[in-house]
């Protein structure tokens, strides 16, 4: 019987004996944190320095190792599978962090950003993680480049984190349960297949907004023509409040019958804007981003649209709505942390 | 949350995505507001403003899910909905706008999406409580389907929807006679009855106070049982704040409890600041039409 252990199953039911069975064994799927990794010199101890504003810092990344025993991994390696970020800024606190990351996949040099992003638009804390809808998975030797910028102030030291899970498909422990082992390594497959065609991707638009008091100006967000790319949920920070609306800005089809508020409608990293349903933006096209300043005084404005990439072409699907069921919010919990997406 | 699928994944390779779901350029997330120019509802300083209509345009139904808010000063909210030429109330009286209403990435979910097409528009009315003038930025959050009328499948889905809210729709029940007002120290008991021509369902539980230190009992008046013990021979009141959330957080019940059209509940409040103290409560939930249940 195949019984993957990244459900918290501790016994299970022999049909032949009419019996449970109490079982203990290491798992194969462990939750797992991804920090800073510890090839790079410049990191200490998981801490990272980002230079004073106006300086560089040299790129760090994250890295995932391989690893087997006896080659049971069937080369699949110890892929880890991204499910949130995290990040602690232990200068100037968290809560009034001011630099930006750029991540980029180097194996398969592709950037999960078009540009670089706010780290509060982007990273939450171990309260409130900035939850991905869209897992990142990271194959073995595979590494993701982080390069950090300071906005504003003097060094800052840094730790973040990319919580998820850890999968073993080489753990020693299927030489006894072979079905088990299968099965993770088919579930490992299906992932590794997926992220050739899916990945997260953080849309921003072509460095900070800038408003003087009382401005109005628009700005277009390019997710690039490779992929069609899904738009779930917004997350901004800024220096003063803020009104914005968005469009798509070939076809014009709008979001929103007037201008929304940072107030009103437009959460950070920690309680992102989770739409009610995501929007797919065709390869070919762009958002429009029309920001008003309604600080009277001048504002600067991160704005990230968190998404995933769908690497592959529109098709029709006969009887697409066949399943749609009413949706109803009384059936459903509450979303005030996102759900992975399926 | 259901909706219609992105990916279209190969049944044969498990993991493999061969394309993106057409129709879901169909579906597309909408934020509506009151009307142009600028959103902006001006309230005089203590009194109401004029009936508000948040109209959609005839290009596809939607449903809202969330309800945010941007205002100067505390206000009330009254919601209907304009469903062809007759309003129908979604609450029994006006309540506090940050009971019903969230801001910034925690809007206040809806115990149930309320529909709305080009002809059935959520109507609002904002009364002022904060004795100045007051500028409110009311935004609901949805999903709207456009081009339905060329896809039979879709517009079957909008009939599916229209026909349900027929049966059960979204509804806020305050007190009967308004906000509780209780002397420091005091115990004060007020009613909230049920319309005659719905059930209501509760399902989540927020509140605005001038402070929160003070303990309630809520006790259906036709069995005598309290809503917050169940059926127990002895009930006592406890306190607000582990029972009542706001319009960010509202207390959302595991299970629903339904009280039949016509019933009452009856609320008892005692203050524990030793101040005056003014409670707005917001029992949301769902009004199950009796025409179509009795």
């Amino acid at each position: 019987m195949a019984i993957l252990r990244d459900k918290a199953t501790f016994f299970y039911w022999d049909e032949r004996r009419q019996m449970y069975i109490p079982y203990y064994r290491n798992k194969e799927i462990v939750p797992a944190w991804m920090g800073l990794s510890a090839n790079d010199p410049a990191v200490n101890n998981g801490v990272f320095v980002v230079a004073a504003a106006g300086a560089v810092t040299a790129p760090t990344f994250f890295a995932q190792p391989y690893s087997s025993v006896e080659g049971l991994d069937q080369n699949l390696g110890t892929p880890f599978e991204v499910q949130n970020i995290i990040f602690a800024d232990s200068t100037d606190t968290t809560a009034a962090a001011a630099f930006t990351v750029l991540l980029t996949e180097i194996g398969d040099s592709r950037r999960l950003m078009n540009f670089p992003c706010h780290i509060r638009t982007i990273a939450g804390t171990a309260l409130t993680p900035a939850i991905l809808r869209e897992p990142l998975v990271i194959p073995s030797l595979h590494t993701i480049q982080a390069t950090f910028n300071k906005i504003a102030g003097g060094a800052v030291n840094i730790r973040m984190a990319l919580g998820g899970r850890q999968y073993f498909p080489w753990a020693p422990e299927f030489l006894r349960y072979r079905q088990d082992g299968d099965a993770l390594r088919a579930r490992v497959r299906a992932m590794l297949q997926r992220r050739q065609t899916v990945q997260p991707f953080w849309l921003t638009t072509d460095g900070p907004i800038q408003l003087v008091g009382g401005a109005q100006a628009d700005f277009i967000l390019k997710p690039g023509n490779d992929a069609q790319f899904e738009a779930f949920a917004i997350a901004a920070v800024s220096t003063g409040n803020f009104a914005w609306s968005l469009e798509d800005a070939k076809t014009f089809q709008t979001l929103m019958n007037g201008q929304v508020t940072q107030t009103n409608a437009t959460g950070n990293a920690l309680f992102p804007t989770i739409f009610s349903t995501p929007y797919v933006l065709p390869s070919d096209k762009r958002f429009r981003l029309r920001v008003l300043d309604l600080s009277a005084a001048p504002n600067t404005i991160w704005f990230t649209i968190w998404g995933r990439k769908i690497y592959a072409p529109f098709m029709e699907v006969r009887n697409a709505m066949a399943d749609l069921a009413v949706p109803t919010m009384a059936d459903q919990q509450t979303l005030i942390v996102p759900a992975p997406m399926q | 949350m259901a909706r219609i699928p992105t990916l279209i994944e190969d049944p044969q390779v498990p993991g493999r995505v061969i394309g993106v779901n057409r129709t879901r350029l169909d579906e597309i997330p909408y934020w509506l507001m009151t009307d142009l120019p600028n959103n902006i509802v001006a309230v005089p300083a203590s009194q109401s403003s004029p009936l508000q209509t948040l109209i959609l345009s005839g290009v596809g139904p939607m449903r809202i899910t969330n309800l945010g808010v941007q205002r100067t000063g505390a206000a009330k909210i009254f919601l209907r909905i304009q469903d062809g030429t007759a309003p129908r109330a979604l609450m029994n009286g006006s309540i506090h706008l940050d009971a019903i209403c969230g801001n910034f990435g925690q809007p206040y979910y809806l115990p149930e999406a309320l529909y709305v097409d080009e002809l059935r528009s959520l109507q609002v009315t904002f009364t002022d409580l904060s004795n100045a003038p007051n500028n409110i930025r009311f935004v609901a959050h949805g999903t709207k389907w456009a081009t339905q009328q060329s896809d039979p499948t879709m517009e079957q889905t909008r009939v599916r929807m229209e026909r349900q809210q027929y049966l059960s729709t979204p509804y806020w029940y305050t007190t009967d006679n308004g906000p509780i007002v209780v002397g420091a120290g005091a115990t004060v008991t007020q009613a909230i009855t049920v319309g005659q021509d719905h059930h209501f369902d509760i399902m989540t539980l927020s509140h605005v106070a001038t402070s929160p230190l003070y303990t309630i009992d809520i006790v259906h008046a036709q069995t005598g049982e309290s809503i917050i013990q169940g059926p127990q021979e002895a009930h006592y009141q406890i306190d607000a704040g582990i029972l009542f959330g706001n319009g960010n957080f509202p207390f959302r019940f595991h299970e629903p409890r339904m009280i039949p059209y016509g019933q009452k509940l009856i609320v008892t409040v005692t203050d524990r600041s030793g101040a005056p103290n003014t409670i707005h409560l917001a029992l949301g939930g769902r009004a199950l039409t009796i025409h179509m249940w009795r």
